[in-house]
Order: structure tokens, then C-alpha cells, then sequence
């Protein structure tokens, strides 16, 4: 099967495409973004996430650390690592070329040719791209939380035999070497940081879609998502600019203005991460927020993405 | 002009201008909580820029984590001033991970002066002012580190450790065993604060060290150092004989556990349960 019949939204036994309300634009968003998904996952993305994750797994264990805490931490900072590039290499390059292959394949003019919204379209296509995004972090979250706690139940044992058998080791030494090595081991907070770098793909891919719609190049969309991840990471500087007024001079202004307005923060997002990096994690009420505030994101790019593609000539 | 293609930017501005309060109020209230670091771009300058994109690139805590790994290669080389810039920029970067300002303390205040202090290629006034220059930085990093991590116990316990055996200032180590103590240490630094107590020069913190040391008798920990300590402090306050122990006090010391085998106290280095071995 090729690559468009794979994107064809039509299944027998689902519900005709033509229905309307609610319920058919829904599964019309499904449909597409499943065929996305397939798209997506014909690319071997799956078979370079896991090669690409065992290599960097492998040399998180390669380093020579000083002490239990240390190696697991370095463990976790490679974990998250690993989940924030994967996240931002498919959340820019996957969503880059879906629209311009669509088109170049026709697969775009089929779907299009049925009583599919062309903003079902986008929002089916964005949903496909975090579907894959969701997949492969929670693989790379299991896989890395495994070996956390393989290693922090490893490691404290190793410490407590070593306390014994210098005669040490009393229950009070115990509860600190179980408490010290547990706490930069495998915690709740290691998944909340997973779920912020979820929450930075999403949006991230919802820039990209935008740029897409207005890009006339694939190459052109994945340059300027890079530009707007590693913008978007320094925006905190340009709003602090600009709301507390530490511009001085009118070029200063001039860039740190349209920087704050129009860029995503994704250091916000990535703070859980980094919570995550320290042991702490960031608290439920926090990751809420931020939820709250990535959905507004990707809400107000899709409207603007479905203004621009409605009146685009394809 | 297409409608489309004007409405869209004038969105993007709109929300824009809106979101600028919600997310500055989101992240000062981290900021606060000691949850996130603002990026400072005056890191450019010693990380470099490639390092710098990796920051912007969200990448903050690998970074730190590889910069950590590379200071020990600088510790293994002794080359002590890479190894405390490499530090100071492992620290910015991730200023809530204490165990780093940790090992930073540590290797300034202890391997480094050790270092120069034993360098037999430098005169001997040389090698002391080097020494305690060096003490000096490693005791400004862990106050550094306890800026930001002001509970941290584990960092007064750090810097107790360093008074008591480095700087030979019993007040500053008992000050900083307390804070230990307040900050949920375990009791080994309520024993150890009494040790510091025992040398200041006042009554009233004799009795203190009486009043730990006597406590930690009852509970069974009958350490050579505590009974030395006692009988020590039987005489100073006139301990009436019927209410003394009844040990004699130890000649030469033995280690206790934790302890080191000529102070009995325990040994220098992070305070850690899981704490590196010097080298």
C-alpha cells in the first residue's frame, strides 16, 4: 500500500465521512490523524528511536561518576535529554514535510475532494504528528524509568553491604543511604518532566503546522522551527524586556518586542524537565498551569494555521 | 489581501499581548518556589556559544551534567582553577541540584588546598597562604550553594565540617551544625555540634554539650569521644560525683563508627551518606 492510499480517510464499517455535527468531524479528526500516525511510523521513526535510545543509554553508563546520585542523575539528565530531542526533531522535521508531501503525492487533493474541512485536515494532521510524539516519549519513559529503578535499587543495595560490612550500618544510616539515592532515582517527578516535553512537542508542532501553511518550502519550515524552538527558549529574556522595562535603547525594543509577543515560552515548559533533572518534579497544581497554557498556544496557531490555509491556493 | 493572511497575525498579536502577564505571573511564581532558573545570557560569555544555543535549545541539565563529568578530568589533571570554573558554571546552571555545590566545596577546600598545601616545589609560606586561600573558596562556594538552597543540611554540615577540621573555628562549625541539626541532619551532628560546644570557652555551652552528651549516653551511644568529652565536662561544671558515669576516661582514642581514627569525629568530605572518597 502506498503512502496515500494510506492517508485515504476512508474505512469501511466507520462511519460515513460525510456525516455532520460533532460526533463526524470528530472521527473525520481521527481518521486523518491515524493515517498521519501510519504515514509517519512507514519512516522507520521507530527503528532510529530505538537504536538512537539504546546508544544514549549505553553512554549514560559509560561516564564515571563519583557516587550513586551522581550516575543517576546523569542517567536521568540523558533520559530527558534524549525525550526533549526526539520530541523537537519530530514535532519540526515530521510536521515540515507532511504537508508538501501530501501535495506532492496528491493525497492532499483527495482529502480535500471529500466533505473534509480544511481545518479537520490541520487539526488531523497535528494530532497524527503528537500521537507519534506521545508514543515514542512514553517508550523512551518506560524504558528509562526501568532502568532507573534497576540501578537506584542496585546501587543501594551496593551502599548498604559496603556500610555493613564496615560495620557502619545502623537503621538510622540505612534510612539516609535508601532516602539520598532513592530521592535522584526513579520519582514521579522524572514522569511530569516527560509530560512537560509532551506539552512543548505539542506546541511546537502546532508552530511548525502554522509555518507549514505559509511556507512554500519543506527546508524553509524545518529552518524556522528551529529558529522558533531556540527562540521560544530564550523568549523569557525578550518578555522580561519588555514588561519590566529594561530596554534602553529603541533597537532593543525593536527585537524584544515582537520576540515576547509572538514566540512561545518554551523554558516554561522545559522548567519540568528540569525539575525532573534535580529530583523534585514539578507540582500538580504547576503542571496544570502549564497545560492550561500550551492548549491556548496550540488553540490560537491552529485558529491562525485554519485562517491561512482556507484561503490558500493549493 | 487575503482576509485569511491578515486576521491570522493580528491573532497571534492579540493573544500575544494577553499571554504576556499569565505567563510572567507563572513563571516568577517558579522562580520564587526555586522550580526554574531564569536563562541569564551573561552565561554566554564563559560557556560559549555553542554551550549557550544547547541552553536555549533546552538543554540546560545535560549540559551541566557533561560540564560535571568534564571538572573531574580537571581534578584528575589538578588543575584546581578549571576545576572551580568549571563548578561556578555547573552551579549556574542548575543551582537547586546541592550535591553539586557539594563536590565543588569539596574539591576547593580540600583537594585543592591539600594539594598546594603539600606542593613541596613551593616555599612553606607560600604553600599555607595557597592553602588557605583555596580553603577560602570552597568555603564561598558552599555559602554560595546555601543562598540558594538555604535548607539545604547537608551544606551547613559541609561547612561545619570544614571549620571544624580545616579552620579550627569551633563557633562557626557549632553554628553551622546547628543550622544541620535544624534542617533535618541526623543525630551524629547533634553529637558533633556537642564536640564544638565542648571547646568554646562559656559555660553555658558546656552545658549544652553536657545536656547532648548525656542524652546520647542514656540512649546507648557510648562512644570513646563522648566519654572523653563527659569526664571533660564533669569537672568544668562540677558535676556532683553521684550523678557522673561511671566509665573512666579512654587514653587514646578508637574510632567510632563514621569516624576518623586520630579525632574520632567523622571524616572530612561532602556529608552525604553515599559521600566520595577523597582522593
Amino acid at each position: 500500500m502506498s503512502d496515500s492510499d494510506s492517508s485515504r480517510p476512508t474505512d469501511p464499517g466507520s462511519p460515513p465521512l460525510q456525516n455532520s455535527g460533532l460526533g463526524g468531524a470528530l472521527w473525520r479528526v481521527w481518521v486523518l490523524a491515524c493515517s498521519t500516525l501510519t504515514q509517519l511510523v512507514r519512516m522507520k521513526v521507530f527503528v532510529f528511536l530505538i537504536l538512537a535510545t539504546l546508544v544514549l543509554a549505553a553512554m549514560a553508563f559509560a561516564v564515571v561518576t563519583f557516587s550513586p546520585e551522581e550516575e543517576l542523575k546523569l542517567i536521568r539528565d540523558v533520559a530527558l535529554g534524549s525525550m526533549h530531542l526526539f520530541a523537537s526533531l519530530l514535532a519540526i522535521a515530521a510536521t515540515a514535510i507532511l504537508l508538501p508531501r501530501d501535495v506532492e503525492d496528491r493525497t492532499l487533493y483527495t482529502i480535500l475532494s471529500k466533505p473534509v474541512p480544511r481545518y479537520e485536515y490541520l487539526i488531523g494532521k497535528w494530532l497524527g504528528v503528537v500521537l507519534l510524539i506521545g508514543i515514542c516519549l512514553l517508550f523512551m519513559d518506560l524504558f528509562y524509568s526501568a532502568i532507573l529503578w534497576w540501578r537506584q535499587e542496585s546501587l543501594i543495595q551496593a551502599q548498604l553491604a559496603a556500610f555493613e560490612a564496615a560495620g557502619q550500618l545502623d537503621a538510622g544510616l540505612a534510612e539516609e543511604v535508601r532516602t539520598a539515592i532513592a530521592s535522584q532515582g526513579l520519582t514521579w517527578g522524572f514522569h511530569s518532566g516527560a509530560f512537560g516535553i509532551l506539552l512543548q512537542g505539542a506546541v511546537l508542532t502546532s508552530a511548525v503546522l502554522l509555518l507549514s501553511t505559509i511556507a512554500t518550502s519543506t527546508l524553509f519550515t524545518i529552518l524556522a522551527g528551529v529558529a522558533v524552538l531556540l527562540i521560544g527558549h530564550g523568549q523569557e529574556l525578550a518578555r522580561r524586556y519588555f514588561l519590566e522595562g529594561q530596554v534602553s535603547t529603541t533597537m532593543e525594543r525593536l527585537i524584544a518586542t515582537p520576540v515576547a509577543i509572538v514566540f512561545p515560552d518554551f523554558s516554561l515548559f522545559q522548567s519540568a524537565a528540569d525539575a525532573a533533572s534535580v529530583g523534585t518534579g514539578l507540582p500538580l497544581g504547576d503542571l496544570l498551569r502549564l497545560t492550561t497554557i500550551a492548549v491556548l498556544y496550540i488553540l490560537v496557531y491552529k485558529i491562525a494555521a485554519s485562517l491561512i490555509f482556507a484561503e490558500r491556493e493549493l | 489581501m487575503k482576509k485569511g493572511y491578515l486576521l491570522a497575525p493580528l491573532l497571534i498579536i492579540a493573544f500575544g499581548f494577553a499571554k504576556l502577564p499569565l505567563e510572567q505571573r507563572h513563571s516568577d511564581s517558579m522562580i520564587d518556589r526555586g522550580l526554574r532558573q531564569p536563562v541569564d545570557m551573561g552565561l554566554g560569555e564563559e560557556l560559549g556559544q555553542g554551550a549557550l544555543i544547547a541552553v536555549l535549545g533546552g538543554y540546560r541539565s545535560i549540559l551541566a551534567s557533561l560540564l560535571y563529568v568534564e571538572s573531574q578530568v580537571f581534578f584528575e589533571r589538578r588543575e584546581w582553577a578549571k576545576v572551580e570554573t568549571t563548578f561556578r558554571l555547573v552551579t549556574s546552571l542548575q543551582p537547586q541540584f546541592e550535591r553539586y555545590w557539594e563536590l565543588g566545596g569539596w574539591h576547593l577546600a580540600y583537594n585543592a588546598a591539600s594539594s598546594y598545601r603539600f606542593d613541596e616545589s613551593r616555599r612553606l609560606a607560600v604553600r599555607e597562604t595557597l592553602f588557605h586561600e583555596w580553603l577560602d573558596r570552597g568555603i564561598a562556594m558552599l555559602e554560595d550553594g546555601l543562598r540558594h538552597l538555604p535548607d539545604s543540611w547537608r551544606l551547613h554540615a559541609d561547612l561545619a565540617e570544614i571549620y571544624r577540621s580545616r579552620k579550627e573555628d569551633p563557633r562557626l562549625a557549632a553554628h553551622h551544625f546547628r543550622m544541620a541539626l535544624a534542617n533535618g541532619a541526623r543525630p551524629l551532628y547533634e553529637r558533633m555540634l556537642a564536640y564544638e560546644l565542648v571547646l568554646l570557652g562559656d559555660r553555658e555551652s558546656w552545658q549544652e554539650a553536657y545536656d547532648i552528651l548525656m542524652d546520647h549516653y542514656r540512649q546507648g551511644h557510648r562512644m570513646p569521644s563522648a566519654i572523653r568529652d563527659l569526664k571533660i565536662l564533669e569537672e568544668r561544671l562540677d558535676i556532683p560525683l553521684e550523678q557522673r558515669i561511671p566509665e573512666e576516661a579512654p587514653p587514646p582514642l578508637e574510632p567510632e563508627p563514621g569516624a576518623d581514627a586520630t579525632s574520632g569525629r567523622p571524616q572530612p568530605g561532602p556529608a552525604a551518606a553515599t559521600a566520595p572518597v577523597p582522593a
